[in-house]
């Protein structure tokens, strides 16, 4: 499974959206399961998935499938 | 100094731009030029609060450097940078809050310290610890004193935001590219600069009379007037706050500087959500930011529950800051408690119903709300509210009373009102202007 398949999994399972129905480019305001407090959860999923620290000031940028893959390459 | 003043549009604006894009001729530094533009712009209003910015500002600078020359008690650190710039606002501006209830809940006689309120403290702090905060999560490297000073001072958006990251400015103000007069973004510039204008004089001040009027003689309201006052009021001080973020927006693009949007329609909300993602943007964003996520981060379970009480502690916060007072406070609450029942909604509810009924609701949600930040006398809140929602069919004075009258005899108001919802309802914002101008530089 690659970063992509990981981080959508993981987005499925907590906002409990059909995982058909998301892909790269979905964020937080397609989906209305995908709330604040669905991101935050989403957030702490990807700093234990990735082993990679979150800022939590950087969390409400990371609205997208598309920009956490961003910062998960870097 | 203000926006909407003779002396920034005429004298202070033409000059500032003037000896900014000659800066190549002059052979002086951009960045020196727009900081001591902005310390004059600051010291306009009253130069004896100069000091406490500047202070503020070299205490942070600070900060950052301990931040970032060492690797030990980095927390330590910045926990003591946040609390003192907690303090330093708690202190100018809340002080004789504090005093005022102590004195009220003991029975004590405590003198009030009548302490200065120096202009944008309760800006410029938000900042500094977002500022603080990103300096700590390393995601600002390398700052120059310089470029620290003019992130806070930069004048259009000083005095009341939006509140801006150092990420987002800096490159800006370090482009050589912006150094140039850039004919497109000045005329843009301006164009915002005159739709904020005419939100601010025409819409704000026209509305204001009648605000002002029916609160100077509250005892004479009645059913309809009162309403119509709520109404008024919600549109004077959308076009007032947004009026003057949008002066500052073209200010800031005539020097080829981009500022972040803070309003988006607010009133044509159709949740309370909804309308806290379009109303005064960039201060939701620092409390998300800032506050909600952290705090809740540090609960031992990100649940709703708890999502819950941190979003409603975040609006007592957000609450406050807007003013030392306790019908702020109660602004915050209502809010934090509207947004309680709009998410409960959301999660468990969910019905598929009319989006007008919602933007109804939300609509009166928000011109309600807006009385508590109107009114700072609990007594006329109660009251008010009393009018408001007590009807008394037979008699007629509820219908059309004294006030009421003034309003439908005055034709310019009758205007100035009808426009007012057309514009809030139906209208694009002039946002769509600068996503226009980002797209291009894309």
């Amino acid at each position: 499974m690659d970063d992509k398949e990981k981080v959508i999994k993981i987005i499925s399972i907590i906002t409990k959206i059909d995982i058909k129905l998301i892909n790269e480019s979905s964020s937080i305001n397609d989906h209305i399961k995908w709330d604040s407090l669905a991101h935050l959860n989403i957030m702490e999923q990807i700093e234990r998935n990735f082993k990679k620290k979150i800022s939590t000031s950087k969390m409400s940028d990371l609205n997208s499938v598309d920009k956490i893959l961003k910062f998960l390459k870097k | 100094m203000l926006f909407y003043t003779t002396t920034y549009l005429l004298f202070f604006l033409p000059i500032a731009l003037l000896l900014f894009f000659s800066g190549k001729y002059l052979k002086i530094d951009r960045k020196i030029i727009l900081i001591l533009l902005s310390v004059f712009f600051y010291s306009w209003w009253n130069i004896y609060y100069l000091p406490v910015i500047l202070s503020s500002i070299v205490i942070n600078y600070y900060f950052y450097k301990k931040l970032t020359s060492s690797v030990i008690n980095r927390k330590k650190t910045l926990l003591i940078g946040v609390a003192l710039n907690i303090l330093i606002l708690a202190i100018f501006k809340y002080t004789d809050f504090i005093i005022q209830n102590i004195n009220f809940i003991w029975s004590t006689n405590i003198d009030y310290l009548n302490l200065p309120f120096p202009l944008a403290i309760s800006f410029f702090t938000f900042q500094s610890i977002a500022f603080l905060v990103n300096v700590y999560d390393n995601e600002i490297l390398d700052v120059k004193i310089k470029e620290y000073f003019l992130f806070i001072l930069f004048f259009p958006q000083l005095i009341a935001g939006p509140i801006v990251k150092y990420n987002s400015m800096t490159p800006q103000f370090n482009n050589e590219y912006n150094w140039s007069f850039n004919k497109r973004n000045f005329i843009i510039g301006l164009t915002i600069l005159f739709i904020g204008l005419i939100k601010k004089i025409y819409f704000a001040g026209t509305l204001s009379e009648f605000v002002d009027a029916g609160h100077q003689n509250i005892n004479e309201l009645k059913f309809l007037s009162s309403w119509l006052l709520s109404f008024c009021f919600t549109f004077q001080f959308y076009f007032d706050f947004s009026g003057y973020v949008d002066m500052a927006t073209g200010s800031a693009l005539m020097f080829n500087i981009v500022l972040p949007q803070n309003f988006n329609s607010p009133l044509k909300a159709t949740s309370i959500i909804d309308f806290w993602q379009r109303w005064h943007i960039t201060l939701t964003n620092f409390l998300n930011n800032f506050i909600y996520n952290p705090l809740l981060r540090s609960l031992k379970n990100i649940n709703f529950i708890n999502s819950m009480i941190v979003t409603f502690f975040v609006f007592l916060i957000a609450g406050i800051w807007h003013g030392p007072s306790w019908n702020f406070i109660l602004f915050g609450a209502f809010h934090g408690f509207g947004l309680i029942i709009n998410h409960i909604y959301k999660k468990y509810i969910n019905l598929n119903l009319s989006k007008y009924l919602f933007w109804f609701l939300t609509f009166n949600f928000i011109n309600i709300s807006f009385i508590f930040f109107r009114t700072n006398e609990i007594e006329n809140l109660i009251f008010i509210f009393k009018k408001m929602f007590k009807i008394n069919l037979l008699n007629d004075h509820y219908f059309i009373d004294k006030l009421f009258k003034e309003f439908i005899n005055d034709s310019n108001l009758v205007i100035c009102f009808a426009i007012s919802v057309v514009v809030c309802i139906f209208f694009k914002n002039s946002s769509i202007l600068i996503k226009k101008i980002n797209e291009d530089k894309q």
